[in-house]
């Protein structure tokens, strides 16, 4: 299935999770520190929409597990709406390298604006529903 | 300069949070000895130094797991020493009333100390190897964020925001007749 390169709000995004304290599993949520960004500033999530569980899963495996220098578990992903990030003046960049790609951009840059990149890690961590990979076991 | 003087710590609960000693007489130095005797038996004690345990066990474990960049599959850098350093004595200044807080390695490689009920009661405080405190916290609707410098005493806004997590007012007024 090919996505269109506009975005539409309602659109699921998929946060890996490649850290077992990325999630909360009391309150069954997303910790804020999986969605710190990376010093370039550019937050890999894969557009997930028309997939399927197995297909979510194996691409998160494929695409981010075995790129790391040293493999970690997949343990689940975030699942964030196109909107919900918007509505934190954040946008979200379709780069689709590999397919599916895309990055959120738009953080606050330089050493002085981290407590507001923190701030809005919490605010996306808040809005997003965990998906664990043992729930699909 | 009085033993009494050189323990005086002002607005701070927190036994460990001693100033530092710039004296040079040997009044200065028993001072510092017996301070460093003190804080070793005060580590012994499992509520008193449990952050500062809790920093160092999870700084060893990051030396082992986050020693190189993108350790993270996401391009997170290695961890930052100086930062960490930093930590430990800011691991010290935390009041001994409040739960333990969740100690990670960010994208950054610094250390970070997070209080976390629920999605929107959560605050967090980064110490960067110059001493900056980062901090950012959302309490229900409300939001915070800025930066501190680290001293010899917890910045009052971060210490009111730590408390501000636990059902904000009332576990302030509590933790203050502790």
């Amino acid at each position: 299935m090919r996505l269109p390169s506009t975005l539409s709000g309602s659109e699921s995004l998929a946060r890996y999770l490649t850290q077992s304290n990325h999630y909360n599993l009391q309150t069954y949520s997303v910790m804020p520190r999986a969605f710190e960004p990376p010093s370039d500033l550019r937050l890999s999530v894969f557009r997930i929409n028309g997939l399927s569980d197995l297909e979510v899963w194996k691409n998160g495996q494929v695409n981010v597990i075995d790129k790391m220098p040293q493999p970690r578990p997949l343990y689940g992903f975030a699942d964030i709406k196109v909107l919900e990030v918007q509505a934190t003046n954040l946008t979200v960049d379709p780069d689709d390298t590999p397919p599916r790609h895309a990055c959120i951009v738009g953080w606050p840059e330089g050493e002085s604006n981290k407590s507001k990149r923190k701030l809005l890690a919490q605010e996306l961590a808040s809005k997003a529903k965990l998906r664990l990979q043992r729930d699909n076991s | 300069m009085t033993k009494a003087k050189a323990y005086a710590v002002i607005g701070s609960t927190n036994p460990f949070a001693f100033p530092i000693n710039l004296g040079v007489s040997d009044d200065a130095s028993q001072v510092e000895r017996e301070a460093q005797e003190m804080w070793i038996v005060l580590y012994q004690s499992q509520s008193a130094a449990g952050v500062y345990r809790q920093t160092t066990r999870t700084f060893h474990n990051a030396v082992e797991e986050c020693n190189f960049d993108n350790w993270d599959g996401y391009g997170a850098k290695a961890i930052d020493e100086l930062s960490w350093s930093k930590a430990l004595l800011f691991s010290q200044l935390l009041p001994t009333n409040i739960p333990i807080p969740d100690i990670y390695v960010d994208s950054d490689g610094e250390a970070t100390f997070e209080w976390y009920i629920a999605p929107r009661q959560v605050f967090s405080v980064t110490v960067r190897g110059n001493g900056e405190l980062v901090y950012a916290g959302i309490f229900g609707s409300n939001k915070i964020d800025g930066t501190e410098h680290l001293d010899d005493e917890l910045p009052q806004v971060i210490l009111e925001n730590i408390y501000r997590v636990f059902s904000g007012g009332a576990y302030l007024e509590a933790a203050q007749y502790a």
